[in-house]
């Protein structure tokens, strides 16, 4: 069986399967109160039977060869290179990041899960400056002391950000 | 209507203090904006106190100020980074940022600007001549009325999705269950908590923006590659004649429509930009394909949420019921400053409600002067190598996820909703339904429970209501039409011999 086709009819079995669940399970915390007004079961209900019928439309139809239209939309045409004006901030002027793939995806979310979990520990800025110099110096191998450099900037702006609309973050040792 | 009034109220709202401080909540409002999570009611309800100090109509200018520059700087996020700055312009992300990774950004950052402009032009004519008319009739939208409207909305947006009606229904109805998580606010029961705390308070719909847009993009653009730097001199950053040509009849046609919506209370600027997307797409007939950086599908959206905006202001000073959340902030600040809203306003305060009008016209000005030159500065922003932008991205979405609710829960929810906000869309289901569902969820609703309750605990009211009828009838038409016409080209397209022709099909009946 073709991968795509494979691919399509589990994520739409698992949506159907998901909103049967949440038909079900929302429906037991009741459709109608005592009084005969609408209870908290029936919203759930309705949303789940729409995620239900929805994925089960798409079961049966199967994948479309012009799915990836309108919403999400086409991959972007490229800007003219006429050479004019446009200078390039920072290297490469043939691509927008070093790596593609999964590996740097796996990387990214990887390095973000850490940021977060260092959030209430070392503070959001120094956190949020962590995430930048990981990223930039291990998965897009920009020269360390520019990565260093950006995450300063970074982190900067973000303690402007803060400290000037008194958002409460998490402050860590910066205090 | 007492033009020595209109006067007055310029008089008042061009005065020193006034103007600068309406150009100063302009421009400080479209820095808020910027950030996702921050814009609109938060930027307002964080920079209320600010105000406190200032003579009542100044305050109210300047928080007015903020409000229009909030609208603006959500949308120069959208456009430029795939990050709606607010839930109303998340729809014009998807062909803005579509324009912008082809080098036009400045262009569609400009033809925000100006059809925001007109469109804020047109409505505050019509909130001056009609405001307290306006607020009477939209009493009239019940719940019953505002349930369909709600449903026709979700159906139709849902139903132009990825070629595939289904994927669309199937995102709207995921982006429904996950607002019904939380405590229900009818009856006050956990729904789906998992027996966590964290999730009595449901999840917000500004973290699950934040994951859709801004890390499923970051996601996707690391998964499939990212667009090259831009390269396009500082001409190509200028709007053109036919940019302007193609924007006209969205920005007027949205501008009513927009206004309409705006006045009916709750409804919102989201839900007109949604409706908006809609109406121009179904109308479009250009040889550009939709969604791939569609000049209407910029101009229109963002015509209809300045004009709802502006409608919201009809409701709030006409009967002192906010129409959304901003202008509930706005509410507040004049009972903060002793300021009564409601049908008296108009008469005994006529001085204060002329000079808010005549500000928002000048705070409309401002928008247009201040970021129509600096659309190709912003649009420059993209000449940055995107290895560098997206871990700024990242942080600054964070920032915004943590702020909604200053907690380290939104940034997780945001993650998770980014990855499986990733796999969906590599599975080509759209995002937009999901977002729709999830605004659009709890209204509809409130306003079914509310619908029930005024049948006498039966849903035979909306058998007595035609506007609600001529709703839903339309929401069955927009899924069942487009579903019984492609059949009908399936059929007629497989009686047909390529080498014969059309003879083909009656011969096989």
């Amino acid at each position: 069986m073709d991968i795509n086709l494979r691919r399509h009819r589990a994520s739409a079995a698992m949506l159907l399967a998901l909103g049967a669940l949440i038909a079900v399970v929302g429906s037991g915390y009741g459709l109608v109160t005592e009084s005969g007004a609408i209870g908290p079961g029936a919203m759930p209900l309705l949303a789940g039977s729409i995620l239900a019928l929805g994925s089960l439309q798409v079961l049966l139809q199967g994948p479309r060869p012009d799915e990836d239209a309108a919403v999400s939309p086409a991959a972007p045409e490229q800007s003219p290179t006429d050479g004019s004006a446009g200078e390039d901030v920072g290297g490469s002027t043939t691509s927008g990041v070093s790596r593609t793939g999964v590996a740097p995806m796996i990387a990214i979310i990887a390095i973000i899960v850490c940021g977060a979990v260092a959030v209430p520990i070392t503070g959001f800025v120094l956190a949020s400056g962590g995430i930048v110099f990981t990223i930039l110096a291990v998965v897009e191998r920009v020269p360390t002391w520019r990565s260093a450099v950006v995450a300063l900037v970074a982190g900067g702006v973000l303690w402007l950000l803060v400290e000037s609309l008194q958002i409460p973050v998490p402050s860590g040792p910066l205090g | 209507m007492d033009l020595s009034l209109i006067v007055d109220g310029f008089r008042e709202a061009l005065s020193g203090q006034n103007l600068l401080y309406c150009g100063l909540g302009v421009l400080v409002g479209t820095v808020v904006g910027l950030l996702p999570g921050l814009g609109g009611s938060s930027g307002m309800a964080v920079l209320l106190p600010l105000t406190l100090g200032l003579p009542p109509v100044t305050a109210i200018i300047f928080l007015a100020g903020i409000y229009y520059g909030t609208e603006y700087g959500g949308t120069i996020s959208s456009i430029l980074i795939m990050i709606p700055g607010e839930a109303s312009t998340a729809v014009s992300a998807l062909d803005g940022h579509q324009m912008a990774l082809q080098g036009r950004a400045g262009p569609a950052l400009s033809i925000a600007a100006i059809a925001s402009f007109v469109s804020g032009t047109i409505t505050i004519v019509l909130l001056m001549i009609a405001a307290p008319l306006l607020s009477g009739l939209a009493l009239n939208f019940g719940p019953p009325e505002f349930f369909a409207l709600l449903v026709f909305a979700l159906f139709s947006i849902s139903s132009f999705s990825a070629g595939q009606a289904a994927k669309g229904i199937a995102m709207g109805g995921l982006g429904l269950c996950l607002a019904t998580i939380g405590i229900d606010p009818q009856s006050g029961v956990g729904r789906f908590t998992l027996g966590s705390v964290e999730l009595l308070g449901g999840i917000g719909f500004l973290e699950v923006l934040i994951g859709l847009f801004a890390f499923t993009e970051v996601l996707k653009s690391l998964g499939q590659g990212a667009p090259a730097p831009i390269r396009t001199g500082f001409r190509d950053m200028l709007i053109t004649r036919k940019d302007a040509r193609q924007m006209a009849g969205p920005t007027l046609r949205q501008s009513l429509l927009g206004f309409g919506i705006g006045v009916i209370p709750g409804a919102g600027a989201a839900l007109a930009s949604f409706l908006a997307y809609d109406v121009e797409r179904r109308l479009y007939k250009g040889e550009r394909k939709w969604g791939t950086g569609v000049v209407a599908a910029v101009a229109g959206p963002e015509a209809a949420n300045n004009a709802a905006a502006n409608g919201g202001f009809a409701p709030t000073l006409a009967l002192g019921i906010p129409g959304s959340g901003s202008t509930a902030v706005l509410l507040g600040a004049f009972l903060l400053f002793g300021i009564q809203p409601g049908p008296q306003m108009m008469v005994e305060q006529a001085d204060l409600v002329w000079a808010l009008f005549a500000s928002f016209y000048i705070g409309n000005v401002f928008l247009l002067v201040l970021n129509l030159p600096l659309a190709p500065v912003f649009a420059s922003m993209l000449r940055i190598r995107y290895a560098y932008l997206y871990p700024l991205i990242l942080v600054f979405a964070f920032l915004g996820a943590y702020a909604v609710e200053n907690r380290v829960w939104g940034i997780w929810i945001a993650i998770a909703v980014g990855l499986i906000g990733y796999a969906l869309v590599d599975l080509g289901y759209p995002r937009l339904p999901i977002f729709m569902g999830m605004i659009l969820g709890p209204l509809m609703e409130r306003s079914f429970v509310q619908s029930y309750a005024m049948g006498g605990q039966g849903a035979g009211i909306f058998l007595e209501r035609p506007i609600a009828l001529v709703l839903f009838a339309l929401s069955i038409g927009v899924i069942g039409v487009p579903s019984l016409a492609r059949l009908y080209r399936e059929r007629v397209g497989r009686g047909i011999d390529p080498a014969t022709g059309p003879r083909a099909a009656d011969e096989l009946d």
